[in-house]
């Protein structure tokens, strides 16, 4: 247990050190936040609500992207990937212990890092210039940070079942290539998935993807909060069977092959 | 003394045959490039139409803001991507930037030439079939003035992400680390630029049609190709001013790059 | 062909400026095959980088072909050729005839006559079969041929070399060294050679030019050096029992089992003498002549032995 968490502390320190990395991505969230900002307000300068959201429901919106976008597309989605192909990653399925949580708890470790640095001070700063729909109480405060964590899980998933795509293809970026532009509109991060006409919006809720971005927005603008959160815990759970499947046939896969 | 473009352009084809060793693979990033467009196109569509206007813009109106953006973009990044910062650095880095020096042409043209990255043609295809796509929603009559003023618009938009990207290698020859804020311009400007600017405060549009004139190079000239008026400071005559304001910040670039490759041959990597 | 004089260096580091280049001069003529030697960190390639055009002089002047190379570069670099050993100058992907091809268009070379030095340096170089193979599936050896080829093609008047024998093995080498001694002795080129290894220079150059620290510390022949500085060699003896050895006029420096390794001056008794006298006393299974090393007499001068 101990072990994990000191990779959890490594992996937080790691990405902490990325200070340059740091200050260009904060400055890129600010511009992207302040040109979706203008846009909403735009948007609603007519009307008062649209599909069930207001202005300040879709400022939340695109201050929580903002915030979480390094999390959910964190920019080491390949390492464990190349990692598989190089080789190295044999030694760490060879190591005592569990490949899957080690590999969780430094992913968590450095996704962890990200909401400190650059989630929280974004939301905060969008917080005190803007009006937003964030909580109000001690309580649903701790459930929007008990659903950030989700999300950062539900993405270290994703990037595991992406990255596994090694253990059988040199190609495993084609595959997530295409799939990509679905995944970039299904999951929000073009437009809320509120506004979609009813049978896609009907579609899309069921997706493992809303786990990453709406259901923390719906926590934080007290929609449908409980209801997002018991959805990101159920696809956490499912997601990690299907990491496990995944880790026990590469492992055999590896046995027969050699690596 | 100038080299003939005949020399570039047999390295350019050298850089594409060398990437056309694995036809399918370029293929599927040049789909999923244009894909992207699509479906980032899809979701404004159906945002604008959620609302019904935009600063008084209809969707389809918007979508061809979207694909003069993309289709400048793209167009850019298909010669100006091997001067991404990060490259550039790796070209300080490793020293091989030194055996560029050692041959008779000029610096800028062989990066250039280096490697041509097909997966922008995918944007620029998609940004181009968004543009017609929109126009025809919008129900606009195509005449010789309106598509010179779209193309114009995607020329100077591309000049201007060209010139950023070439400043930014000239920055690179100085700081040797690659600069992500150099993304927000490329990118942020392409998507600031895709919306009407009338929807923007005072700052971010003097930012972007005077500084970094996105706005001049497609907003303005999107007016014309829409029969738009545009709102008070932002009158659609000011397309004429587009090419040169384009060409000023190209030139800006220039002496950016220039500098960057004073300072390396000055200091050594 | 190649002018220098008061050449310095000071580069800005974070320690304070480093003075690479501290003041060197030398004159090579057309058609000179000079061996620049040095230890790593000396100045070498911060010479051959100033007098290529990459890197801009702190002081003094520096003339190649009739040019000052940071000002005229592009006019330069169509009459210099360069090689590195580490890195290549050819088009990885592509098959070798390609980077032919190319480096015809690039230094405007009329294709006739390109096909025509091409065919010559083929058969010389043995690239027959290498022209269709991707450069990045030539062995280190093949490779080196290319390299050469290319750098050659555009018959340059001065050719400059950074280590291009390293990692290679013995074949390899004696092809590259053959190649070059022909291409100086037929063409006329002017050839500056980097390098650490002895043979290379001892085989082609005409001239050895020693820097360090900056300074150019030898400008002459590589015997002239050898019989000024090299005045010790060794004889390493294979004895056919283990016993121990004497050897009169040899001073014995080191022992591993049944191999001695004994140094003597030059001057003072000749190899034959002392291998005469080694034969008369024991029975020797082997024995070998050592001649001094470049970094020993490197050292030797630096610290003003003689």
């Amino acid at each position: 247990m101990r072990s994990y968490l000191a990779l959890l502390g490594a992996g937080f320190q790691r990405q902490t050190s990325y200070r340059l990395a740091l200050a260009a991505g904060l400055a890129t969230n600010a511009f992207f936040g302040v040109v979706r900002t203008a846009v909403f307000f735009a948007l609603y300068r007519e009307r008062d609500q649209v599909a069930g959201l207001d202005v300040a429901d879709a400022l939340t919106y695109v201050w929580v992207l903002e915030g979480m976008f390094a999390v959910v597309w964190a920019p080491w989605i390949w390492e464990m990937a190349e990692a598989i192909r190089s080789g190295e990653f044999l030694v760490e399925l060879l190591r005592p212990g569990d490949p899957y949580l080690r590999l969780l708890a430094f992913d968590l470790g450095r996704t962890l890092s990200i909401l400190v640095t650059r989630t929280l001070p974004t939301l905060a700063v969008a917080a005190l210039v803007l009006d937003l729909h964030l909580p109000s109480t001690l309580g649903r405060l701790a459930l929007l940070a008990f659903s950030l964590v989700l999300a950062a899980l539900v993405s270290f998933q994703f990037r595991f079942l992406f990255g596994s795509a090694a253990f059988w293809t040199p190609d495993y970026r084609s595959m997530f290539m295409l799939v990509f532009p679905v995944l970039w509109l299904a999951s929000g991060f073009v437009i809320p998935v509120d506004y979609f006409p009813e049978g896609l919006r009907a579609l899309v809720d069921w997706s493992p993807l809303i786990p990453l971005l709406m259901a923390p927005v719906r926590v934080a603008t007290g929609r449908a909060a409980g209801l997002a959160v018991a959805g990101q815990v159920a696809w956490v759970a499912l997601l990690w069977l299907a990491g496990r499947l995944v880790l026990a046939a590469a492992g055999r896969r590896l046995v027969v092959h050699g690596g | 003394m100038a080299e003939p473009a005949r020399v570039y352009l047999h390295l350019a084809a050298a850089a594409v045959r060398a990437t056309a060793r694995r036809p399918a693979y370029l293929a599927m990033r040049t789909l999923a490039a244009a894909l992207i467009v699509v479906f980032e196109v899809a979701g404004v569509v159906l945002l604008v139409d959620r609302f019904g206007t935009i600063g008084g813009w209809r969707p389809a109106e918007v979508v061809l803001l979207f694909g003069l953006a993309f289709a400048g973009q793209g167009l850019a990044l298909l010669f100006g991507d091997t001067l991404e910062a990060d490259k550039v650095s790796q070209l300080v880095r490793r020293g091989t930037f030194d055996q560029v020096l050692t041959r008779p042409v000029s610096p800028l043209g062989w990066v250039l030439a280096s490697y041509v990255d097909t997966r922008f043609v995918g944007r620029l295809l998609a940004g181009a079939g968004t543009v017609v796509w929109a126009a025809d929603r919008a129900g606009v009559a195509w005449t010789p003035g309106r598509a010179g003023l779209a193309a114009l618009a995607v020329v100077c938009a591309a000049t201007i992400v060209f010139a950023v990207l070439l400043a930014a290698a000239g920055f690179t020859f100085v700081t040797v680390q690659g600069s992500e804020a150099v993304n927000v311009l490329v990118y942020g400007g392409q998507y600031l630029a895709s919306y009407p600017m009338q929807i923007y405060g005072p700052p971010l549009r003097f930012l972007f049609v005077w500084l970094v004139p996105f706005g001049l190079a497609i907003y303005v000239p999107a007016l014309g190709v829409l029969g738009r008026q545009g709102p008070p400071g932002l009158p659609a005559w000011l397309a004429w001013l587009a090419a040169p304001a384009a060409g000023a910040f190209l030139a800006a670039g220039g002496l950016a790059w220039r500098a960057g490759i004073r300072h390396y041959v000055g200091t050594g990597s | 062909m190649i002018e220098v004089e008061g050449l310095r260096k000071v580069f800005r580091t974070r320690r304070g400026p480093v003075e690479a280049v501290a003041g060197i001069d030398f004159r090579v003529a057309a058609g000179e095959f000079v061996g620049y030697a040095g230890p790593n960190g000396a100045g070498k390639s911060t010479t051959v980088k100033m007098m290529s055009g990459i890197l801009l002089p702190s002081a003094g002047r520096v003339e190649v072909c009739g040019l000052v190379p940071y000002r005229e570069r592009k006019r330069l670099a169509r009459r210099m050729g360069v090689v590195f050993g580490q890195r290549t100058q050819l088009w990885w992907d592509l098959p070798l005839q390609e980077s032919f091809e190319l480096v015809g268009h690039l230094y405007r070379i009329p294709a006739a006559d390109r096909l025509r030095r091409l065919r010559r340096l083929e058969d010389v170089l043995a690239l027959g079969p290498l022209l269709p193979v991707p450069v990045r599936s030539l062995s280190l050896g093949q490779r080196m041929r290319a390299e050469l080829a290319a750098a050659v093609l555009p018959a340059p008047q001065v050719l400059f070399l950074d280590e291009p024998t390293i990692g290679l093995d013995v074949e390899a080498k004696a092809a590259v060294r053959d190649f070059l001694g022909e291409l100086n002795r037929t063409e006329g080129t002017t050839v500056i050679l980097t390098t650490h290894d002895l043979d290379d220079i001892t085989r082609l150059c005409s001239r050895l030019m020693i820097i360090d620290h900056g300074r150019l510390i030898y400008d002459g022949t590589v015997e002239a050096l050898r019989t000024a500085y090299g005045t010790t060699r060794v004889l390493v003896v294979d004895l056919a029992t283990d016993e121990p050895l004497e050897l009169a006029g040899a001073v014995p420096v080191r022992a591993e089992g049944r191999r001695r390794w004994f140094q003597f001056a030059r001057d003072e008794v000749s190899a034959a003498e002392l291998i005469a006298r080694l034969l008369a006393t024991n029975e020797v299974a082997d024995l070998t002549l050592e001649e001094p090393d470049i970094e020993d007499i490197v050292r030797r001068i630096y610290r003003g032995e003689t």
